[in-house]
Parts: structure tokens; sequence; C-alpha cells
């Protein structure tokens, strides 16, 4: 995005704590709008349009396999955020607190 | 004959389970001495520990067997309630469980309280926190009751009584270190029982998992189980329960608690990301022993589903897949299954006492000074005082069980306990972590309005409204009018109080120096200057959480 790129330009070093604010807002930004919206459209579905999730494919329902894929959405959408805060989160974390040592 | 072996193996295996966590108890009883060490564990229990003890958490009777009953009798709708709990887990991942392991001491109270110092929130808090857990101990004591009267020929009053006492025992004895310990057996013997259900399914129902499936929501009588609204019977109820089981569970107290019993933030983000992990596996088990009790149990629905006692499911499917009734195999997989449940029981309704407890004697009732004559040797009169609270609340408890009898539907009882904690805490606590202007008299209104709304709406709808006509409202859980209004509450609070001019001299320099301190913790890189540090600390709960040895 622009903000990104503009920071390193416009200020010599910014602040640690608003690239973490930012890189933390980019990553449930991006997270919580797929857990949402595949959530979000599960429940919609169920309460709005009954007939659609009856939708029969040989055996199985459209509801049954739905309600199924929302368990791993939620495990990969758990582990991608944990794995982005052990990489990027905790560091920069790290960084500011000894930063003030410094200061 | 056979019938009493297995009534004698189920009260065998309670006796066990009720021996082994009143040794860990004894064993927790001699690390808890301060307030710390009560309310949180000495922060001292590890993120897979702690993972666990949530996981414990949410698999309550309500959702081992109270979902299960409802999936092997209504089918799809019965997914909602297993689904969204689980769900609820990445919101508090990405948003909360940091943010609350950085900024509270012991309680989801503490959080709101780290940013504005008022009382009457304080009490308020303190007051929706009660009747929460006080509709989900009802709850999970109506089970007990049910499940101990079915199995074991024991009167309900009685049943209730003996899993009163023995919560009573854990909570009072070995404060929450033992009720973090007996959750973790609990949660490793409930995931162990749902494998061993799962197995005998596998080795008993032919074909492979899709003919299963296939057979499992195939319509079956009356009920085609692959149809949304055959328990919500419409669309807002259905997304109502929805809303009420995601957010509900970011506001619920006994949960949240368990933030605080690990060191740090980041133990906090590890906890909350091994809690979904394992109630993924547990949610994908107890949906599948669902199923298989849809193709084993088919002949008794009928029965099952005029009885009203859902919460029979689960063990009677244990008993047909050991074998039958009447059977040695059957008799002991029955006991097992009905021991485990219980002993899930047990360990749920410790953490809703303790969190009731403190409630009442940190919030309620504070008085000042404990921790410094704790450091006297003479014990932490906190603790004292929650010891003494807790009986109380295990007394009035277990009576109000005994007169509401074992009739309600467990998942929707929960329900309605999530449902109050959508509205009256979640928009409050949101609202503090993340808008700068929001205002005490906001959260104040918010909460009232969430509590009030939602407690109203469900003592005139179907669940709780005593008359035999049909009741007021229909919506069998409120939250999708109650949850709205909470925020709407926040809002218009905040907003008469802005046009009153209650702004704070430095609430800017409070919000800022509480949103660094909800994502570094205490130390959060700034050294602390004159100018702001007065407010900050003033603004901050005294303790600043070390992890104890």
């Amino acid at each position: 995005m622009s903000t990104s790129s503009s920071h390193s330009w416009n200020q010599l070093s910014p602040d640690p704590f608003t690239v973490l604010r930012a890189r933390q807002r980019q990553a449930v930004t991006l997270l919580g709008t797929i857990f949402f919206g595949w959530f979000g459209l599960f429940l919609t579905l169920a309460a709005a349009a009954p007939a659609v999730m009856q939708t029969r494919w040989g055996p199985v329902s459209l509801g049954w396999v739905y309600a199924l894929t929302l368990i791993p959405l939620a495990v990969l959408v758990a582990l991608a955020y944990a794995r982005f805060a052990n990489r990027v989160l905790d560091p920069l974390r790290t960084q500011i607190r000894s930063g003030a040592v410094v200061r | 004959m056979s019938g009493l072996d297995a009534q004698d193996t189920a009260l065998a295996l309670f006796g066990l389970i009720v021996v082994v966590t009143l040794s860990v108890t004894w064993w927790a009883a001699r690390r808890t001495r301060t307030s710390e060490q009560f309310w949180a564990a000495g922060r001292a229990i590890t993120p897979t520990q702690n993972g666990l003890a949530i996981t414990g958490d949410f698999l309550s009777a309500a959702a081992f067997l109270g979902s299960t009953g409802l999936i092997f009798l209504f089918g799809f709708d019965g997914t909602i309630y297993l689904l969204f709990p689980l769900a609820a887990f990445v919101p508090v991942l990405l948003f909360y469980a940091e943010r609350m392991r950085n900024l509270g001491t012991f309680t989801l109270n503490d959080v709101l309280l780290s940013r504005f110092r008022n009382t009457v929130i304080r009490r308020i808090l303190a007051v929706s926190t009660l009747v929460i857990t006080g509709l989900y101990l009802l709850a999970q004591l109506v089970a007990a009751g049910a499940l101990f009267q079915l199995l074991a020929g024991v009167p309900f009053p009685v049943a209730v009584m003996v899993t009163s006492v023995i919560m009573l025992l854990y909570v009072t004895i070995g404060g929450m270190l033992a009720t973090t310990w007996v959750q973790l057996i609990k949660a490793i013997a409930l995931l162990s029982v749902l494998v061993l259900l799962i197995v005998l399914a596998i080795v008993q129902i032919r074909g492979g998992f899709g003919a299963w499936f296939a057979a499992a929501t195939a319509p079956a009588g009356r009920i085609n189980p692959a149809r949304p609204g055959n328990f919500f019977g419409n669309g807002w109820n259905a997304f109502s329960t929805g809303l009420a089981l995601i957010f509900g569970v970011i506001g619920l107290p006994h949960v949240m608690m368990r933030f605080f019993t690990v060191p740090d933030a980041t133990s906090a983000r590890r906890s909350a990301t091994r809690a979904l992990l394992f109630l993924a596996m547990a949610t994908f088990m107890v949906i599948t022993v669902a199923l298989a009790a849809r193709i084993v149990l088919s002949g008794q629905s009928g029965a099952i589903a005029a009885s009203g006692n859902i919460n029979v499911v689960a063990p009677l499917l244990g008993e047909m897949l050991g074998g039958g009734p009447g059977t040695v195999g059957g008799g002991i997989v029955l006991a097992l299954v009905s021991a485990v449940a219980f002993a899930t029981i047990l360990a749920v309704v410790a953490g809703l006492l303790i969190n009731a407890s403190s409630a009442v004697v940190r919030d309620l009732w504070p008085q000042r000074g404990g921790a410094r004559r704790a450091a006297d040797g003479k014990g932490d009169p906190e603790v004292k005082r929650a010891r003494i609270v807790s009986v109380v609340i295990a007394v009035v408890m277990a009576c109000v069980t005994v007169l509401a009898g074992p009739k309600p539907y467990v998942s929707v009882l929960v329900t309605l306990a999530l449902g109050i904690a959508a509205s009256a805490n979640f928009p409050a606590l949101t609202l503090t972590l993340f808008w700068r202007r929001f205002t005490a008299a906001g959260a104040i209104t918010g909460i009232s309005v969430g509590l009030l709304s939602s407690a109203v709406l469900m003592l005139l709808g179907p669940t709780l409204w005593p008359g035999a006509a049909p009741s007021p409202v229909s919506l069998i859980d409120p939250t999708i009018i109650s949850l709205p209004l909470g925020f709407a509450g926040c809002l218009v609070g905040t907003w008469l109080s802005r046009r009153r001019g209650a702004m704070e001299p430095d609430e800017d320099a409070v919000f800022d120096a509480m949103r660094r301190r909800s994502m570094l913790g205490p130390d959060d890189g700034v050294k602390p200057s004159p100018a702001v540090s007065g407010s900050d600390s003033g603004q901050l709960p005294a303790s600043r959480n070390q992890g104890a040895g």
C-alpha cells in the first residue's frame, strides 16, 4: 500500500510503535476479513436461505459441507496469525523495549 | 444383573475421578496462599496447559452432551452450537488475548478498569459477571443432576448437592491452580473418550466416511437433517444464536479469566492458538460422534425426542457401541462416557464458581490492603473472603437448581448466558480497547442497557417464560436485538456525556498509554516522564503482574 512505502521516504526513522501497529493492523484486517466473511456467509445462508443450504450434491448437502469447512478455516487463520506474530510482531516488540534502554 | 453392573461401574468411575481430582486439589492447596495464587494460579500455567484448560471450559456439558443431542435430533442446526464457540477464538486471538493479559490483573473487569477507574463500572460489571456465571452454573448443575439421576438412580436434588459440594472443595481448597488442573485432566479424559467412541464407531459402522456421512445426513422420519431450521424454526433464531456464541465468548468472564494464569501476553496468545487447535479437534470429533449416533441410534430417536432429555444421546451411543444394553462392554463404555461427562461438569462449575466469587470479593465488595497483610505470613484476607463467598454462592446456586428442576435444554441455557455476555460485556470491552472517545458514562450505559435488555427479553422468551401460553417474545435467544442495543447504549452514553463536556484533561494521554501498554505490556519501552506518568499510573492497576515462582 501507499503508506508502507511513504513512511520510509518521508521519515528517516519511523516510530517503531507506529510500525508495530501498522503491521498488526494489516495482518488483522486481512485475516479478519477472510474469517468474518466466510463465517458470516455461513450464518447468513443458514438463517436466510435454508433452501440453498439444502442443495444436494449426490450424498452430501451444501450446508453440511460448508459447516465442515469452517473448522479448517478457523485453524488456518489462527496458525497464520500465530506465525506472523512470532516472526514479525514479537521481534518488533523486542526492538521497541530495548530501544527504550538506549533512549 | 447387568443393568446394575453398569450403574456400579459408573459409580466406581465417578468415585475414581473424584479421588484423583481431590488429590490434585490437595497438592494445589499447598501452593495457594496469596491472592495471586488463588485467582491466577501464581501465573505459572504454560500455554499448552492453558489451551487445554480453555478447551475444557468449552467442552462443558452443553458442548459434549447438549450438542451431540441437538445434532442427533435436529441435524444441521446443532452444528451452530459447536462451530461458533470455536470460531470465537479467532477474534479472541486477533484482538483480545494479548491485550487483556497486558492490561488486566485477574479478570475481564480489570481491563475496563485499567482505562476507567470508576466504582460504578466496577459494580455493574460484577453484577453482569454474576448473572452470566449464575445462568451458566445453573445449566451445568441441571445437566449434572439429570445425568446422575439417569445413570446412577440418585434423586435429582441429591445429585445437585453432591456436585455442589465437590465443586466447593476444588475451589475453596485449591483455588485457580486446582481448578485449572481439574480442567486439564478432564479435557484429556474427554478427548480420549471421543477418540474411543469414534474408533468403536468406525469398527462397527460399515463403509467409509463418505458413506457414513451420507447415511447420517439422509432424511429420516419427519426430520431432514440437511435442512437448516429444524431446531431454530426461523432464521432469526439461528442468526441470533450464532451472534451470541461468537461474541458471547469474548465477554465470557470465566473463560477470559484463564488468560491471566499465564506469565505474559505472548503466552496468552499461544494459549488462544492452542485452545483453538484443541477445540477444532474436539469439535470435529463431537460432530462425528453425533453423526454416528444418528446411524447407530436411529431406532430410538422417537423415544429420545419424546422424553425431551437430549443429554443422554452420547452415553446411549457409548452403550450401543460397547456391545448394546445388558452386555459387559456396553455397560463399561456407558459408565465411562457418563463418568467423563460428570467430570466435565465438575471442572466447569469449579471455574464458574471461582469467577463468581472474584466478582463479589474483588469488585462488588472490595477491601484494601490484602496484599500487604499477606506478606506478613498471616494468610491473605482476600483469599479467606473468597472462600466464604464461594460457599454462599454454591449454596444459593444449588437451591436455585433444585427449584428449577431437570427440564431445560442445557445448550439453550448456556446460550442465554452467552447472550448476556455478548450484549453487556462485549460492546463495552471492545470500545474500551479501541475507541478513543469512549467515556466511563458510555461504558456504564452500554453495560446496563445490554444487561437489562438481554435479561428482559430472555425472561419473556420461550426458554424461561413460566406461563403455559406462548411466550410474549418468540426469539429463543435475544442477542440479535440486545447486542446492537448494548452498542447503542455505549454510543448514546458517550454522546450525552460529551455534550455535557465531560472531557477529562489528559484523556488522550491516558488512551495512548493504555493502547501502548495493551500491545507491549508493562515493559512498554517508555521511560516515565513526569507529565504523563502521573495520570498514567493513576489510571492503571497497581499490580504489574510479575510471574511468580
